[in-house]
């Protein structure tokens, strides 16, 4: 027992030489002499001393040679010596293997070898053999192993489980804690696992998707792999949609979109473009929300026309302008130079409604008719006759359009023929507002009633009662008609039943321009106040007012899942934060 | 309650609930196509799952058995990553390459509210997280030049800015 209480002094004495001398792999321990010979006997008797070769025999005590050098000196690596004691490392590796390998256990029962605690001999040998001798003339590479490496190896693969945990277990026992901390660092890998490579890619796509852009765009610069995934079309659909970008620029349709992506510093090939048009679609989108929130604003444009006559209707698609006045003539601008490309003369009344889609404009007037124009040339194509009276609104989509009258009726046109469709009779006055989503129209009256028709059968489906003044105003989403009315409240309607589902209270008057969009409705009133509602619950959102409210009506805005952009009798536009009500 | 028999792919067999089992869909159909009478002593043979993650996923399921269907997903919702549950976040604090098979074994056994969790548990080793500290947590090799890292780094920087 003294003999490895020895050891474990010396292991200790030498363990702090060797911090001292930076050999950290190096112990040096002594053997008394009696036990010496045991351990020369022990070797032998175990078969072990016979496997070495001839050169090992002939130096048959290097091992003691060994084990009695000081190697926390600092000597220089005697070549002889290094290689007589490779052998004899050699030689307690195959010890070990044996030592470790239960087939061999019955071994130890040879009577001379009856000193089992002896077997505690080796224990620094083998805290040796595990870490390559320094005077090994050559250090250990893939290509140049130690030579005992791979029968070691070879014998530790023809284990068991058990034997081999056990193998393990004892290994890491023996190990330093810079060792212990080197198989950390090469074990930990090992249980790493790169997922978005290496999962199928709808699964690695599934856990993409899980991402907010920024983190996406950040996992894009990890690899290739990575990159290639985290720009997949269909996923940055996906955050378009969260994003309220329903707009994605078609394939081509949209030449400002290259613009914008080198504006964004994102040089990518036309191809790649096409490909990543989702991702474009959201980058055009970040792009103009910054510039929004951050950028100083712009000195406005000044479109000087219609002299001193009231601007009674306003129209843009791209970048054109279409402005509609009492001086019977509308006027084509261009919203990046500010300078009037076309007047459209022909009305002999006032105009006092528009729409606009592509390079076609139409535009109704109190000379009872409706005029569409080519808004590149100029030319009036069709004039529509049939009302009776003032032509106060109209919508229209596709190639129809529907027009209130103050003749208390609505008509139906297609604008590419000119020709007259379809009649609509029943409202008992002016016809305010009319909304048209291909399949029903939906009008507002000042006989305080909304009406829903069937264009093609001309007939009315349903007429919602309940306001008790004029309605001005109407958004129409296929399935809920909200109506604004003088009677400062609005309603929401279900267009299939004609129920009235709520009465949003809060205003104080006049409510003259709403839009709905996901069921989020915001409304411009007269009391000078914003408000969002929830229409599915009824519910006030917010009240955009406070310090910075407008001073007189609200007659106009226009909104998306950020902002909420404003225009006043008091001559200012406003742009608040839908979320938080706070203006900009 | 009848239990079934799991056989997974190293060929040990586990026998669970059957209303346990059928949380995974696949099981459920295969029950469901084969008519697999519940009396009989048949084995369900899951080639693709060995044993440590199926007991894990069988682990998973018993706690999860009395759980709500989960609803499906409404591509306009926006997804979330901090509504794991306790119990699940303690349940994979697992070692990645177990976290990986688990997603495999989720999938291939069709059971959703698994594969969700494990998803959103690698979505959240991911957040917050800068190019090279994502490349560290999951060893990943950068195999960018040094002129498309630059280039790549440029044209994602505009999510960046504030």
């Amino acid at each position: 027992m003294h003999l490895l209480e020895d050891a474990v002094t010396v292991l200790r004495k030498s363990t702090s030489h060797n911090n001292i001398n930076q050999k950290p792999e190096l112990f040096n321990f002594r053997i008394h002499g009696e036990e010496k010979t045991e351990k020369s006997n022990f070797l032998s008797e175990l078969g072990l001393v016979e496997e070495c070769d001839d050169d090992s025999i002939n130096k048959e005590d290097s091992w003691e040679d060994c084990i009695d050098q000081d190697f926390s000196e600092d000597l220089p690596p005697d070549n002889e010596l290094a290689e007589s004691r490779k052998e004899s490392w050699m030689s307690v590796m195959d010890f070990l293997a044996k030592r470790f390998n239960p087939t061999h256990l019955p071994c130890l029962q040879h009577p001379n070898l009856i000193k089992v605690p002896r077997l505690h001999l080796p224990y620094n040998c083998y805290r040796q053999t595990q870490l390559p001798p320094v005077e090994r003339a050559v250090i250990p590479t893939k290509d140049n192993p130690p030579p005992e490496m791979s029968e070691w190896l070879a014998q530790f693969s023809t284990w068991s489980n058990a034997e081999r945990i056990m193998a393990i277990n004892e290994l890491i026992a023996r190990c330093e804690p810079t060792q212990v901390r080197h198989m950390m660092q090469v074990i930990e890998p090992q249980f790493q696992r790169d997922f978005i490579s290496l999962l199928p890619k709808e699964l690695a796509l599934n856990v993409l998707s899980f991402l907010e852009p920024r983190d996406l765009l950040r996992a894009a610069q990890t690899c290739r792999s990575w990159r290639f995934l985290a720009e997949d079309n269909l996923l940055w659909k996906e955050k378009c949609k969260h994003a309220g970008i329903d707009e994605i620029p078609k394939r081509g349709c949209r030449q400002d979109r290259p613009v914008c992506i080198c504006l964004l510093g994102r040089v990518l090939q036309l191809g790649k473009i096409l490909e990543c048009c989702n991702l474009a679609a959201y980058m055009r989108q970040h792009a103009i929300e910054m510039n929004w929130r951050t950028k100083p604003i712009r000195p406005p444009k000044m479109l000087k026309g219609h002299d001193d006559h009231v601007i009674t209707c306003l129209q843009f698609c791209g970048n054109r302008i279409v402005s509609g006045s009492d001086d019977n003539t509308l006027k084509v601008w261009s919203a990046t130079t500010g300078k009037c490309l076309r007047t459209l003369v022909g009305h002999t009344g006032g105009v006092w409604s528009s729409q606009m889609s592509g390079s076609t404009i139409i535009s109704g007037s109190t000379d009872r008719t409706l005029k569409v124009w080519d808004a590149d040339t100029g030319v009036c194509i069709h004039t529509l006759y049939g009302h009776t009276s003032t032509v106060r609104c109209m919508h229209l989509h596709g190639k129809k359009v529907v027009s209130g009258s103050r003749d208390a009726t609505l008509r139906v046109w297609d604008i590419e023929t000119g020709n007259f469709l379809h009649v609509l009779v029943g409202h008992l006055a002016a016809v305010r507002c009319v909304q048209y989503d291909g399949r029903l129209v939906v009008s507002g009256a000042y006989d305080y009633m909304v009406k829903v028709w069937n264009p093609e059968t001309e007939e009315c489906l349903h007429t919602l009662q309940g306001h008790t003044n004029r309605v001005y105003s109407l958004q129409f989403d296929g399935v809920y008609v909200v109506s604004g009315s003088l009677d400062t409240s609005i309603r929401v309607w279900e267009v299939e039943t004609g129920a009235c589902k709520h009465t949003l209270m809060g205003h104080q008057s006049l409510t003259s321009g709403m839009e709905l969009r996901n069921n989020i409705l915001v409304s411009g009133n007269a009391d000078s106040t914003v408000k969002v509602w929830d229409i599915v619950t009824g519910q006030c959102l917010q009240t955009l007012s406070g310090p910075y409210k407008h001073q007189s009506a609200v007659t106009c805005l226009q909104f998306n899942n950020r902002f909420v952009i404003t225009s006043s009798d008091d001559g200012t536009v406003k742009l608040w934060d839908v979320r938080t009500g706070g203006i900009y | 309650m009848p239990n079934i028999k799991l056989q997974s792919s190293d060929g040990e067999t586990f026998e669970v609930d059957v209303e346990i089992a059928k949380c995974s869909v696949t099981i459920k159909t295969m029950l469901e196509d084969l008519g697999m009478d519940d009396e009989e002593e048949e084995v369900v043979p899951l080639p693709n799952v060995n044993s440590a993650i199926l007991r894990k996923v069988i682990q998973w399921a018993t706690y999860h058995k009395d759980d709500p269907p989960p609803p499906e997903d409404d591509e306009n919702k926006e997804k979330r990553t901090d509504d794991i549950s306790s119990w699940d976040a303690d349940f994979l604090k697992v070692d990645q390459g177990t976290l990986f098979e688990l997603i495999l074994a989720a999938n291939y056994l069709d059971i959703k509210g698994l594969l969700d969790v494990t998803c959103k548990t690698v979505a959240n080793m991911i957040k917050g997280k800068a190019p090279e500290e994502i490349r560290k947590t999951f060893n990943i090799k950068n195999d960018f030049t040094a002129s498309e890292e630059e280039q790549v780094r440029k044209e994602n920087e505009w999510c960046e800015e504030k």
